[in-house]
């Protein structure tokens, strides 16, 4: 029988909890320590929240303590849902109402008003308590919840992706799986993950979960680190780190340095990317930097738990495509394309937005695939077509892009901008760098507004106020009409053509 | 030879930035102002190597040596 993360996590806890499931610069969690203290932490928090079921946020960084409490919720029945400090005040405080729960838990400061948050310390305090019995039977499981993960919506409102258990369980089988084969690795031995994504952001979870899964170690790249190129550098070498889990973006930055090869990191032998495009460019310089370690791209959408096809890519698979390939479903994963849309039917599938039935219902479905069997569906918006064997992802539908990694809805920042009282419209625009996405451009018409550098830092601040950095256009433009299509549509093409 | 990077460092810099402003206060913090992110010193980097021939590796600098127009010209210089 398929053995859900919890039940996984508490065999390594019990026969070999001296390993360390966590590496970080803000200390270290073995198996042990993390089983015992999110006991602890789970009867405190069954007990004050009662019959109160709801979702629990837990608001942090990259903090050991932030994996304690994800398994204190689920320990108790109720799903997590991971925010990070990088999210600003505004957002944060829309997703605590939407999640409604009285109870936050917060591993980093926060001011957080109209809600209960309980501080690092006395997280810390709670963990320290013997914990007298165990919730077993309260365990998340099968449909139930286990995260739930927010993502950008077009209206300015975020959505938040519902994952169950059963769905994280299928998708860490997989993945396991997956790494073990690719780095070949016997039975019960370890590897380091680096650990690059932030909570919020799905990616953590391919390759938290997918350590947990394989009793390893998740070595966690904080925010401060990511800022000191020299400093982190060090750090993924004093922890020897075997697998590589990051978006592209990340990797290319690392490239930038000539010191970022095999010669550094000599236990690297796996990258696994998500999260966006990854390059010709990119994969062959991997390669040749690192020529004894293997590079799989991977797809998929938070909606459907991370992602759910992969592909190794070789020197030969480089030269022989113009895009790179996203590679095959997973087993219990179909696709379908459908007017060139990519559409994932199967056993990862999640379970809509939470408390958003209209949004669930327009992506989320029940669909037959051509073995005439019945499967959960999700419409992804992305473009794609399959070719020789492997699917190809080439953008998407409508005005959502990936910067970074990120998921944004071009209309979630221009609904933002026309909040301002002086911005009359607003459109969105990515600027390419070939075939991909470099920044953000924003085009305003605002005719009480001078249009010089103080009013770009006075937009850009109100964004702030609303958005999380990443959303954040790099430039503003003031101009003095927009362009519109005989429909009357905002002309995105017109305003490229002349601008970018 | 100053001038040269100096219009080297301010051509990449408005065309990275998307704003000419980098020209019109040489002291703006970059990185406060956001008008640059990791991605783009790694495009400057690359752009004062293949310009001027000088290389320069992101793990060997600091972002507060590197935060103003001002500060890039001078790190450029102490190279040349």
């Amino acid at each position: 029988m398929r053995k859900s993360i919890l039940n996984i996590v508490e065999s390594i806890a019990k026969n070999e909890g001296d390993r360390i499931a966590i590496k970080s610069t803000k200390g270290q969690l073995t198996y042990e320590q993390l089983w015992q203290q999110s006991d602890s932490l789970a009867l405190w928090l069954d007990n004050e929240l009662g019959g109160n079921k709801k979702p629990v946020m837990v608001y942090g960084h990259k903090n050991p303590q932030m994996l304690v409490c994800f398994f204190a919720c689920v320990k108790t029945g109720r799903a997590y849902c991971p925010v990070d400090i990088s999210m600003p005040k505004n957002r944060i405080e829309e997703i605590a109402a939407s999640i409604g729960n009285e109870i936050i838990l917060a591993t980093e400061d926060s001011d957080i008003n109209n809600f209960r948050v309980v501080s690092r310390e006395e997280i810390e305090n709670i963990c320290k308590t013997e914990p007298l019995a165990d919730l077993r039977g309260k365990w998340v499981k099968g449909e139930d919840i286990f995260y739930i993960i927010f993502t950008s919506g077009s209206t300015g409102n975020p959505k938040g992706v519902q994952i169950s258990e059963t769905n994280l369980s299928n998708f860490t089988a997989w993945s396991s799986d997956m790494v073990r084969e690719k780095m070949n690795l016997k039975e019960g031995e370890t590897v380091n993950f680096l650990n690059q994504a932030p909570f919020s952001f799905d990616l953590s979870v391919m390759d938290l979960y997918t350590s947990l899964s394989l009793g390893s170690t998740s070595v966690f790249l904080d925010k401060k680190l990511q800022q000191d190129t020299g400093a982190m550098f060090d750090y993924m070498r004093d922890n020897d780190i075997n697998c590589w889990v990051s978006t592209p973006s990340f990797a290319e930055m690392c490239l930038a340095d000539r010191s970022f090869d095999s010669k550094m990191l000599d236990k690297l032998k796996l990258f696994l990317f998500c999260g966006e495009r990854l390059t010709k460019e990119t994969a062959q310089k991997l390669l040749d930097r690192f020529p004894s370690s293997k590079v799989v791209n991977t797809y998929g959408p938070t909606e459907s738990t991370v992602a759910v096809t992969a592909v190794d890519i070789t020197d030969d698979i480089i030269k022989n495509n113009e895009i790179l390939p996203i590679g095959v479903p997973k087993d219990g994963t179909k696709i379908m394309i459908e007017d060139e849309e990519i559409i994932i039917l199967g056993d990862t599938v999640g379970k809509g937005y939470y408390k958003n039935p209209e949004k669930t219902d327009e992506v989320f479905s029940k669909m037959k695939y051509t073995d005439g069997k019945e499967y959960a569906a999700y419409r992804t918006g992305d473009k794609g077509y399959f070719k020789d064997g492997n699917y190809y992802c080439t953008g998407r539908m409508d005005f959502q892009v990936k910067l970074h990694g990120y998921r944004i809805e071009l209309g979630d920042i221009e609904s933002n901008l026309m909040l301002c009282s002086e911005v009359e419209q607003a459109a969105v625009l990515p600027k390419y760098d070939g075939e991909k996405i470099r920044n953000l451009v924003a085009f305003v018409k605002a005719p009480s507004l001078e249009g010089d550098f103080k009013d770009v830092k006075y937009l850009k601040g109100r964004l702030k106020e609303k958005l999380p950095g990443y959303m954040i256009p790099k430039n503003i433009k003031f101009i003095q009409s927009m362009p519109i299509t005989a429909n009357g549509k905002l002309d995105r093409k017109k305003l490229e053509a002349a601008f970018l | 030879m100053e001038n040269k990077v100096v219009e080297t460092v301010l051509n990449l810099l408005e065309e990275i930035c998307g704003d000419d402003v980098v020209r019109v206060d040489m002291d703006i913090n970059l990185l406060e102002e956001d008008l640059i992110d990791s991605l783009d010193y790694t495009e400057l980097l690359v752009g004062i190597e293949e310009a001027l021939g000088i290389v320069m590796a992101p793990s060997e600098l600091k972002r507060e040596e590197m935060d103003t127009p001002n500060k890039i010209i001078e790190q450029v210089m102490k190279r040349m």
